[in-house]
């Protein structure tokens, strides 16, 4: 009986449900449908063109990305932060460096005007006198500059989404994006760069430099000196 | 089996792919986007997922005209969708929104005291429910596409419609009857 009494509540519960949703919901026109399909495979017939200039330009990356798995002293151009120094003690470190994240002008690139394009580099870092083993770091900072690009792919490739988080600043809250990375096994004295992209609308401007605190982060279990497992950065328009 | 193709083999010319596309667009687009507004909670992820998985059958529509059931298909993969990290990539343009403070409209989960207490659902019971009450479809067809025994979506069912009306319950709702 009882369950005969939930079947019918139940019931005319999901009518309620339907009736009240169909007024709400705005499908897109078919023809937009068809918009959305004719780009992407303009896309992909694009990506299949530049399939040999991509395979060159991905051995330029590989021999840029090598370049940076080298000692403390191996900066490649300026993109590439500086590792902190050691402290001095014997055993597992892994420290971070960071650029800030610095946005172009308004429409420069291939989005639309009134988009700023932004990156930023990351260097892992193993200062210490031991092999640090594969891990993650972490990197916050403000929601109203998102990634560029797939989450996990290109320059992101590797890295995943987090829970936001949220923080009360002089009066207002903050919310960040958070997102861990991979990084591989380091030998002592090497390092990996990751370059990151990023997007926003120029009208998000007046947000950029509230209060907030973006850094990136890398833990390593037995660190013998955990102040440089953090960087803070800024976010700029340059 | 659902997604069986015709065997009539007979090819169509493109106009009448794109009527049929559009008719079945027309025919579904309402209800799929219903049920993942149930399974959600947010009626404009609702719409992407749903948007995203007609764009993905309109694709393939050459191929998937030819199944007996084409509609399982999009409901599967507007599911699929939403089950995995798509939803978690659609972050920024989330953020975007929100920073920017345009109007959504749409009922929210308060409105409708069964999308909130769908919220309190195990999410593979949650899809059970709404597989069977909001998409009507039978147990079986839910275990086919869910990939699980028969037993399965009924224990699901079952613990499901029981947590739903003691939440309903809460919220005030009693069933009328006749």
């Amino acid at each position: 009986m009882a369950e005969e009494g939930d079947e019918l509540l139940i019931r005319e519960a999901f009518g309620d449900l339907r009736d009240a949703t169909r007024p709400y919901v705005k499908p897109a026109e078919v023809s937009r449908l068809r918009d959305i399909v004719r780009r992407r495979r303009r896309r992909a017939g694009a990506a299949v063109s530049l399939c040999a200039l991509a395979a060159v330009a991905l051995t330029s990356f590989a021999i840029l990305r090598s370049t940076s798995d080298l000692a403390d002293d191996d900066q490649v151009g300026q993109a590439i932060p500086a590792c902190p120094a050691a402290a001095g003690g014997s055993g597992l470190d892994v420290a971070v460096a960071t650029t800030d994240i610095v946005l172009g002008r308004l429409g420069a690139g291939t989005k639309a005007v009134g988009w700023r394009l932004g990156e930023m580099t990351v260097r892992i870092c193993n200062v210490g006198t031991v092999e640090a083993p594969e891990g993650t770091f972490k990197v916050r900072w403000l929601a109203t500059v998102p990634g560029a690009g797939t989450m996990g792919q290109g320059r992101w490739a590797g890295c995943d989404y987090a829970d936001h988080e949220t923080e009360a600043l002089a009066s207002e809250e903050v919310a960040y994006y958070v997102v861990n990375c991979a990084y591989p096994r380091l030998a002592a004295g090497m390092s990996r760069a990751y370059t990151l992209d990023f997007n926003t609308l120029g009208d998000m401007d007046a947000g950029i430099d509230r209060p907030a605190v973006h850094y990136a982060e890398a833990a390593a279990t037995n660190d013998v000196d955990t102040r440089n497992n953090r960087t803070e950065f800024k976010i700029r328009i340059g | 089996m659902a997604l069986a193709s015709r065997s009539d083999g007979v090819r169509r010319p493109a106009s009448a792919d794109a009527e049929e596309f559009e008719q079945l667009y027309v025919a579904h687009v309402h209800s799929l986007t219903i049920q993942l507004f149930a399974y959600t909670g947010d009626l404009s992820v609702a719409e992407e997922l749903v948007q995203e998985a007609f764009c993905r059958a309109l694709a393939r529509w050459r191929k998937l005209s030819a199944y007996d059931d084409p509609v399982a298909w999009v409901r599967r993969v507007a599911w699929n969708l939403a089950r995995t990290r798509w939803r978690r990539l659609r972050t920024a343009a989330d953020f975007l929104r929100l920073q920017r403070q345009e109007p959504v409209e749409g009922p929210s989960p308060d409105r409708v005291a069964l999308a909130a207490a769908l919220a309190h659902l195990p999410a593979a019971q949650r899809r059970a429910v709404i597989l069977h009450y909001l998409a009507d479809l039978p147990i079986a067809r839910i275990a086919e596409e869910e990939r699980v025994a028969l037993g399965t979506v009924k224990a699901w069912l079952h613990r499901g419609r029981a947590a739903l009306a003691v939440q309903l319950r809460e919220s005030g709702m009693e069933a009328h009857d006749g």
